[in-house]
């Protein structure tokens, strides 16, 4: 089983980018697509919000055999923020997806992490570590850590190994609730089984980070590290498939 | 397959599975690529390059006795005696010219890194340019390297048709913008390692501007190689399309 864990969807009225997305993802052999927000980089107003969404659930409804939508909130909103995400669940989330707009250990998070945690979803958190200095409101992997040891229960995952992997890693390393999702334009040349060393084979989940992203790039980093037929199993899909309750 | 963009050496921010020949014979054995051009990764970061390039011809010499590394030398323009550092390297058995303007601290167009790509360009030495070798968000605290602005590299192109260029580490940004100089410069060649986006990306590629100025390069073995090969060998493409990049660009540039 092949689960892209990290996608984006994009603006796209005629869905020319919709189709092309999933052709070339079938051709590819990939089985399920879980969609996020279009990429935001900043706080926005709840219209905003809101309109990232419907992007969601629009794409969603072109192939609800093969979408697996996150409902996307600003925490920061408070609890209009809260309303958007039971709204998504209305709409066939089934997990949620945050960005920028707070730092997961912002405290206006606590009421998405315990609707996260009532529903038992997984919850992504873009994450990055970056030497040039993050964004404000950018969580970092030392934040997913605070959380996934504040809220055990919570099925948190740090999106992107939090970019620089040899950071990210070690961020999370005994904090044994917390996945990660090894998307994006990073390959460094041995990090997935360094990740695999360090958090064991369960905890990390194949992603792209589509649109940004190249799906037979990022695969080929899992297919070509050297762990075992097993063990890419897990990552490629079957912890996906079990955070989703696919099986 | 030839890959246009394989290093060996040790790297001094991280350990990498292949940090000599030996061991980077074995990934490109693995990997299924037939030859290499290769540069020394400890040039990059030596204040005067050419005693790497000495080391990595001495391991050469002592372990690819069927010839599948095609060595080229890392210099700095800047550095004194550079002249007679390219002249031994030609001696000894370099084949072309690696440069790394971001690293050495000079501008690529300037006139001493004019200077040494005419020097290559008159023995018919093709050059490597590289514009990043790193994720720029994730480098050293003390040591943040900035990527090198694409127009000097074309700039150079312009003044030096004579020369052949190949740019390594453009992004998928930067190489539709190198790519889209095609006709204008005929001595500019692309290698796809930096391009990891977006879906399709090798195939919006030679949708554009067809598959005879972009080259494989893995970006060994600081990367995974597989993921510079399977998104030219499993796009969806023509073979001969594929043949051009995987290969057949290469092999003219390298005159096998």
């Amino acid at each position: 089983m092949l689960i892209d864990f990290h996608a984006h969807v994009h603006d796209d009225e005629d869905g020319k980018y919709t189709r092309e997305l999933v052709r070339e993802a079938r051709r590819i052999g990939i089985d399920y697509l879980v969609i996020h927000e279009p990429v935001s980089h900043s706080r926005d107003s709840l219209e905003v919000v809101q309109r990232c969404n419907d992007l969601t659930f629009r794409t969603y409804e072109r192939e609800p055999e093969y979408f697996i939508p996150f409902v996307y909130t600003h925490p920061n909103l408070g609890q209009a923020a809260l309303d958007e995400v039971k709204r998504g669940f209305d709409r066939g989330a089934r997990g949620i997806k945050l960005e920028v707009a707070s730092i997961i250990t912002d405290k206006c998070l606590e009421p998405i992490i315990e609707e996260a945690i009532t529903r038992d979803v997984p919850m992504v958190q873009h994450t990055w570590h970056k030497v040039t200095g993050n964004l404000r409101w950018e969580t970092d992997g030392v934040h997913c850590a605070e959380i996934g040891r504040r809220y055990p229960e919570l099925k948190l995952v740090m999106a992107h190994i939090s970019g620089d992997n040899r950071w990210g890693i070690r961020a999370v390393r005994d904090v044994p609730s917390v996945y990660t999702d090894c998307s994006g334009s990073i390959a460094d040349y041995g990090h997935i089984e360094e990740c695999v060393r360090f958090l064991g084979a369960d905890r990390l989940i194949w992603g792209t980070d589509v649109r940004g992203a190249d799906f037979l790039y990022t695969l080929a980093k899992v297919r070509d590290s050297k762990l075992s037929d097993e063990d890419k199993a897990k990552v490629l899909g079957l912890n996906a498939a079990r955070l989703l309750k696919l099986i | 397959m030839i890959d246009f963009c394989c290093d060996i050496g040790n790297y001094a921010f991280r350990p990498w599975p292949a940090n000599d020949t030996a061991s980077t014979l074995e990934e490109l054995d693995r990997a299924g690529i037939s030859q290499a051009v290769v540069g020394s990764i400890d040039a990059i970061t030596y204040v005067s390059p050419h005693p790497a390039n000495e080391l990595l011809m001495d391991d050469i010499k002592a372990t690819d006795a069927e010839g599948r590394l095609i060595p080229y030398t890392v210099l700095s323009p800047v550095y004194p005696g550079v002249e007679q550092d390219m002249r031994e390297s030609r001696e000894i058995g370099f084949r072309g010219l690696k440069l790394y303007p971001n690293y050495h601290g000079y501008q690529v167009d300037d006139p001493p890194a004019l200077r040494l790509l005419e020097m290559a360009a008159g023995w018919g030495w093709p050059s490597v340019v590289s514009i990043r070798i790193e994720d720029e968000r994730h480098h050293h605290p003390l040591m943040k390297v900035r990527s090198v602005p694409l127009n000097s590299v074309i700039w150079a192109a312009r003044q030096l048709p004579e020369a052949t260029i190949i740019v390594s580490g453009a992004n998928s940004v930067e190489t539709p913008q190198l790519l889209e100089l095609s006709d204008e410069l005929p001595n500019l060649y692309v290698e796809l390692s930096y391009v990891k986006g977006p879906v399709a990306a090798v195939a919006k590629l030679v949708e554009r501007f067809g598959s005879k100025r972009m080259l494989l390069g893995t970006h060994l073995p600081f990367v995974y190689p597989g993921c510079g090969i399977a998104k030219i060998a499993e796009a969806d493409i023509t073979q001969q399309a594929k043949q051009d990049i995987l290969e057949d660009n290469a092999r003219r540039i390298l005159e096998l």
